[in-house]
């Protein structure tokens, strides 16, 4: 199996109905787990969300789906330690 | 002006002259505002054939349609179509009554959380709170519907939003909708460079190279490069069903001479395609010594599956322009025709009864210039349509790839036929899929639609039975159909003359029934129970590890 890799997401999108549900649903969708979620109103319209996910899923490719959401501003990845490896 | 009103005025704002629905209880203004619209709304006699309706419109014109249902059950009799839809990137927006806003979350009557149903097979969904947004919401669910990888999109829209008075307007001019990027050069220069270098090219072409309006683009390419071709069941027609250089469908019920081609290349083009474990069989063994470059509307599709070594996002079309050159590559060609010639398909089937590969093939030997559309449902008979009939163009061929959905043929041609009233619309169907949306008979009959049906009846699950042979011991599990309905008499309640067709020799018959009928017909046709899918590539097996109807691997 593939080694199981944490990464750290930063997300700039709308407030508009519905975006954190639609932003965990393709996230759960595509296997990730959400291993922690920070959740901050940075304007009236805008959230900038920080968010670690869990996955042996390749983050690159939850990275290009977030970012064709007609919510998301823009996205950001980085690689956190590897949490676990499996033989 | 309320809400329902200018929901219908932002609609025809952006075009829309047909709806497929269903009404009900939270719907009903929008059915009130629809009385003094231009818009010609089409009565289906299930929310799931409307959602079919919409989509076969959808899906024959490239254009963005419209289906529409009440809250609660009628939404989620549409979900299985917007399901489909997302599956097939089907440009789509989809109208849900809602109750009342302050009774959402009250467990109301007919209230479901249609919008979290929906969520994940939706590009994008709305829940309108104030009539003031209409017009943005609508224009925006149109742009998002029918741009980028095109997709279904939600409205749902609560009964007090729908009587709640508003000055807005609909938007003036449509917005063009976001540019496509452009070519990546250094990606370009890598791609050439393998094309160059490439002794045996093959390219793997799917559903994208039509919804990307590329068809001419790529039939330039490929008979300029001289490359052979494979198609998957959405590629079908990209290339002429009858050119030299088709080789057939790949993967698991793919042609041997397009399976051994992808196995034996050292350079892969997938051109519109996604790498679907349908088409890839075992992914690890599928071309396993070739180099890839993909080209692709959707960059989400590179590395998702394959690592390539050249990605090629942006316009389909123009990506192909800037690849298009002559090879040498006349070795491999020889070797590709010789397997085509090799394992060429055969119709001399010894039995009395109708042989469905064979009425496929020659019905569209037997084709004139007038445009048909063939609308499949799912399981055997949609295998032998995408076998052996040789389509011209990917538009033509309407099939739920993705998703696989039984029940989607027969609604679907209702909406195919509207868009399209010149052409000829046939359903190829089986007994198991028909009686999955046999109420839309009625649709017929009341616009007289006139859409031909090709059932082929086995008297079971056709699929489902040679899977049980094949890999269950031959224990048959709830597949038989024995009991099925007189299919003739069904149509006749319904209005809609019908054959019955039993022997080889009616064969002709058929062809010249489904060319030369005005208007609806149901021709029912009886097939060999046991008649199976050649070949087939076992579940989870590599490509190479084909079975035929003599059960032996030709890897």
């Amino acid at each position: 199996m593939p080694p199981v890799e944490s990464s750290q997401l930063i997300i700039h999108m709308s407030r508009a109905y519905g975006s954190l549900n639609r932003l965990i649903g393709i996230v759960r969708q595509r296997c990730f787990e959400i291993e922690s979620m920070n959740v901050q109103s940075e304007s009236a319209d805008h959230y900038r969300i920080q968010m670690v996910v869990v996955s042996e899923r390749n983050v690159v490719h939850l990275l290009k789906k977030i970012s064709q959401m007609s919510d998301v501003t823009s996205v950001s990845a980085s690689k956190l330690t590897r949490v676990l490896e499996t033989a | 002006m309320n809400g329902a009103q200018l929901l219908i005025a932002c609609l025809e704002n952006e075009g829309v002259r047909d709806i497929w629905g269903y009404p009900g209880g939270a719907i009903m203004p929008v059915y009130d505002a629809l009385l003094d619209s231009n818009i010609k709304h089409y009565l289906t006699r299930h929310e799931q054939g409307a959602g079919f309706a919409a989509q076969g419109s959808a899906r024959s014109t490239n254009r963005t349609s419209v289906c529409m249902a009440t809250s609660g059950p009628g939404a989620t009799n549409l979900i299985t179509a917007v399901g489909d839809a997302y599956m097939d990137s089907i440009p789509m927006v989809v109208i849900t009554g809602q109750v009342p806003s302050y009774l959402m979350g009250t467990d109301a009557f007919q209230e479901l959380d249609v919008f979290g149903l929906m969520l994940p097979i939706t590009k994008h969904s709305y829940c309108v709170k104030h009539a003031d947004d209409i017009p943005r919401i609508v224009r925006e669910a149109f742009q998002l519907a029918g741009s980028g990888k095109f997709g279904p999109v939600l409205i749902d829209f609560p009964k007090d939003i729908a009587f709640q008075k508003t000055e807005a307007k609909p938007l003036p001019a449509t917005k063009d909708l976001p540019p496509i990027s452009h070519c990546d050069p250094e990606a370009l220069r890598i791609a050439k460079d393998l094309l160059a270098k490439a002794e045996c090219p093959l390219i793997y072409a799917g559903g994208g190279v039509e919804k990307g309006n590329a068809v001419a683009e790529f039939r330039t390419f490929v008979e300029t490069t001289g490359i052979p071709v494979v198609h998957t069941l959405h590629g079908l027609g990209c290339l002429p069903g009858n050119h030299p250089q088709f080789l057939g469908m790949v993967g698991m019920h793919g042609s041997e001479a397009a399976n051994k081609a992808v196995q034996g290349c050292d350079l892969l083009l997938a051109i519109g395609s996604r790498f679907d474990d349908r088409a890839t069989g075992k992914l690890t063994e599928f071309a396993p010594r070739a180099k890839a470059i993909h080209v692709n509307l959707d960059p989400a599709e590179f590395g998702k599956l394959r690592v390539v070594q050249s990605a090629l996002g942006g316009d389909v079309a123009q990506n192909l322009v800037e690849l298009t050159m002559p090879l040498s590559i006349k070795p491999w060609v020889e070797q590709t025709q010789e397997w085509k010639r090799t394992y060429a398909c055969r119709y001399d089937a010894p039995f009395d009864s109708v042989f469905a590969p064979r009425l496929l093939h020659d019905l569209s030997q037997a084709m004139d210039d007038r445009e048909t559309f063939i609308c499949c449902d799912v399981g055997q008979h949609q295998m032998w349509v995408a076998q052996h009939y040789k389509f011209t163009h990917p538009k033509y061929h309407l099939t739920s790839g993705g998703a696989g959905t039984m029940g989607f043929g027969l609604p679907a041609a209702l909406g195919v036929q509207q868009a399209n009233p010149q052409a000829r619309t046939i359903v190829v169907t089986g007994d198991g899929s028909i009686m999955m949306n046999i109420q839309e008979l009625a649709t017929i009959k009341r616009y007289n639609i006139p859409v031909k049906i090709l059932l082929f009846d086995n008297q079971a699950l056709g699929m489902v039975r040679q899977w049980q042979q094949l890999f269950f011991n031959n224990r048959e599990s709830e597949i038989d159909l024995s009991d099925n309905p007189d299919f003739c008499r069904l149509a006749e309640a319904f209005g809609i003359p019908s054959m019955r067709v039993v022997h080889r020799d009616q064969e002709a018959d058929v062809i010249q029934a489904l060319k030369n009928t005005d208007g609806p017909l149901f021709i029912h046709t009886i097939i060999d129970r046991a008649a199976n899918v050649w070949p087939l590539v076992p579940p989870g097996a590599s490509n190479s590890e084909m079975l035929t109807e003599e059960g032996v691997s030709v890897g």
